[in-house]
């Protein structure tokens, strides 16, 4: 535990009202105000997750990604507005792990962190198991268990299961899931969005009102279980 | 040789008015030439020259015929030779035309007379008709020039009253056609109706006996009408084909006006366009910035409130506090945005202290950025200008908040005025890192915020609102900076000055 946040936005009053809370969590936090400010703070320390502000005063949040990842491997967790779907796209193709819209609530912003965290270290394990509640998936085996029961998945459902499931409660964006099933990140997201909906049937209670696989509307979408590990 | 076409040859013998002077003149000297010729003519007679005398008098008609034109010409020929006749030829003092030695001199001189005269007409008539066409070239020159140079439509109205081709500028009327929607030109547009129905016929129509409609186009598509009332018309001026062309220019010219009409208005849409998203990136950051630090704020304590210490908590509410604040300035601000955009008539505005409403916008700037040092030294105790109560006061706290926001903590914003003529400019100087001479020109621009300022709260719209409201109360704005030493910034505010005792005071 006790992971290293780097908490980047230029509004002094979210940083006074994060750090605390985040300390209280366990995590040790820093803050920089600007893009120059946080490269500096990322070159020196080894930081596990950057909470990193888009809309920062001296640079493009987006532009800096690339350099912050270059210093050493951490996670990316990018804080925007709602209706920016192309700048949180961008961002994420640059390699950012996941995106949080604000405002957002205190407990959404620490389900992110922890989904982070956790892939973080299942990363270094290469995991070929996912456990959550009545989710079981083994990889190797391609095999699925909802609820004590065996449930048939098309390998392209498979395919496209298995990179939610490992990026389990991150976003993954249409751009990944089109290479994790069809190896193309050109083809029609029509074609996705149909086998996103064959998946919901075999997962969710009421596929109109999916519970664990939720659209990120123009982004791509989010398998929001935590699994246990 | 090419003799006058048919056409023409009447305007040979038609005298001109205007010619009369040069024709007494003439014809004064036609009649000495008659004289001095019939002497010389009787002399070389008496002296039993017979050939010289005919050949002096026919001389002196075809003098006579080239001085004065064909009607002096033949007239001279016609005396010549009943003088040659009567007095000089055998027999003397008898008329009688009856040998072939009598007919020859009378033809000669007749002949002469009628050639002379005819080319001299002709000479005079081409010398006149390249005359006239000078000045109709002059004339369509100067219609063109100053077409050409009309942007607006009352500069287009101006140039066709210029060149007089119209007696009076109630003769004619000229409709702009842009998105299918007429401008009627200087607002004349009494007969538009009549030539509408009239105008899909052709392209010249006769509306009723006295108006006449020109349809102007250009490249195939129509850009307006000329009406205008032919009698009125100075046809001497121009004839139809020099009319036709004060038609193309002035479609040229209505053509150029409705591009740039057009062009106007879809900079006019994208200027509406551009501050729209404007608006909306301003909306999205700086709503949304201080709901994320509330948010954020309120939704801790709520989850988390015990396990904090007390100093946090207490920190967390004077965040929700402040940036409820922050946002209650930002739609204040955006409402006033809305007001200006509605526009401000002048019942909203009253007599008014500017001294009073001074103090009451320092007051509440030092409740919300308590701790700031005001200092006002104005030279007079009540000043009244006619304004807006609220939007006066929000006037003076904007550019207050500016200037405690763009300058360091100590350092006191001074407050000072004077009167000069009918208005009255209150100066509000700070101390802070001054304004770049490139960035003077822009502060005033709505969602302007400085390159280096862009991390202060500001969400630029302070500036342009007092701005606004400056210029609905009559008055200005202007920025100067820096004061001293690449410091300090002063912005002046001039409003006019009334002599009406203030309303609000004794409130």
């Amino acid at each position: 535990m006790n992971a290293k946040i780097l908490l980047v936005d230029d509004e002094t009053a979210l940083i006074r009202s994060l750090q605390p809370v985040l300390t209280a969590q366990g995590y040790s936090v820093e803050a920089a105000g600007t893009a120059a400010e946080a490269l500096k703070k990322a070159k020196d320390t080894v930081f596990d997750i950057i909470l990193l502000d888009l809309g920062l005063p001296d640079a493009d949040g987006k532009e800096i990604i690339s350099k912050l990842l270059s210093f050493n491997p951490v996670s990316i967790l990018i804080l925007s507005a709602r209706h920016q779907e192309a700048e949180k796209v961008a961002a994420l193709d640059q390699g950012a792990d996941d995106f949080v819209n604000k405002p957002f609530n205190i407990e959404e912003l620490l389900a992110r962190i922890r989904a982070a965290v956790r892939r973080l270290r299942n990363e270094a394990v290469k995991s070929q198991e996912f456990h959550s509640g009545q989710l079981s998936i083994d990889f190797r085996k391609r095999k699925v268990v909802l609820m004590d029961q065996e449930i048939k998945f098309s390998p392209k459902e498979f395919d496209l299961l298995e990179i939610l499931a490992r990026h389990a409660g991150q976003v993954v964006t249409h751009r990944q899931l089109l290479l994790a099933g069809w190896n193309d990140p050109n083809v029609d997201t029509q074609y996705l969005r149909s086998y996103m909906a064959l998946i919901r049937q075999k997962l969710e209670y009421d596929s109109s009102q999916p519970e664990y696989l939720l659209t990120e509307p123009g982004v791509g979408y989010r398998l929001d279980i935590e699994s246990e590990h | 040789m090419d003799f006058p076409k048919l056409s023409q040859i009447p305007m040979i013998f038609e005298r001109r008015p205007q010619d009369s002077a040069r024709g007494y003149f003439s014809f004064f000297v036609g009649l000495v030439v008659f004289v001095a010729g019939t002497l010389a003519t009787y002399v070389a007679q008496n002296a039993d020259r017979p050939i010289s005398a005919a050949l002096i008098y026919v001389s002196a008609v075809t003098i006579i015929g080239a001085v004065n034109g064909l009607r002096g010409g033949l007239l001279a020929g016609i005396g010549a030779s009943f003088f040659y006749n009567f007095f000089f030829s055998e027999p003397l003092l008898d008329f009688g035309v009856t040998t072939s030695d009598e007919y020859i001199p009378l033809l000669a001189f007749n002949l002469s007379a009628l050639l002379s005269g005819a080319l001299a007409g002709r000479i005079n008539d081409r010398a006149r008709a390249a005359e006239m066409a000078q000045q109709k070239i002059n004339l369509l020159l100067d219609i063109s020039n100053q077409l050409q140079t009309a942007v607006h439509l009352e500069d287009i109205d101006r140039a066709i009253v210029e060149t007089g081709i119209f007696d009076s500028t109630e003769d004619f009327e000229i409709h702009a056609l842009s998105e299918e929607k007429w401008i009627a030109v200087e607002g004349k547009d009494r007969w538009l109706a009549q030539a509408q129905k009239a105008i899909d016929g052709g392209d010249i129509q006769q509306i009723d006996n006295q108006k006449i409609a020109y349809l102007l186009s250009s490249s195939q598509r129509r850009v307006g009408l000329l009406i205008c009332n032919q009698n009125a018309q100075k046809s001497k001026r121009l004839s139809q084909i020099d009319f036709a062309a004060v038609v193309n220019l002035l479609s040229m010219a209505i053509d150029r006006f409705v591009l740039l009409h057009q062009k106007s208005e879809a900079e006019a849409m994208r200027r509406s366009e551009e501050f729209k998203t404007a608006l909306l990136s301003s909306i999205s950051h700086d709503m949304r910035t201080p709901l994320a630090a509330i948010s954020a704020s309120a939704s801790s304590l709520v989850s988390y409130g015990e396990k904090l210490p007390e100093a946090s908590r207490k920190d967390m509410l004077t965040i929700i506090q402040d940036q409820c604040e922050r946002l209650n300035r930002y739609t204040t601000n955006l409402l006033n945005l809305g007001r200006l955009q509605a526009g401000i008539s002048p019942d909203q505005l009253e007599s008014l202290d500017l001294v009073e409403m001074l103090g009451s916008a320092v007051n509440t700037v030092k409740v919300h950025h308590g701790g700031r040092d005001i200092i006002k030294s104005l030279p007079f105790d009540v000043c009244t200008v006619r304004a807006n109560p609220v939007m006066l006061e929000q006037l003076f706290y904007n550019i207050l908040e500016n200037a405690i926001q763009y300058s360091p903590d100590p350092a006191p914003i001074l407050i000072t005025g004077h009167k000069q003529g009918r208005y009255v400019e209150i100066a509000i100087s700070d101390q802070g890192c001054g304004i770049a001479a490139s960035e003077l020109g822009r502060i005033f621009d709505r969602f302007y915020r400085s390159a280096e300022n862009v991390r202060k709260e500001g969400h630029g719209l302070g500036l342009s609102i007092a701005s606004g409201f400056a210029q609905a109360f009559g008055g200005s704005i202007s920025a100067h900076s820096p004061l001293e030493k690449s410091k300090g910034t002063k912005i002046i505010v001039k409003l006019p000055a009334s002599a009406t005792a203030p309303e609000s005071i004794g409130k």
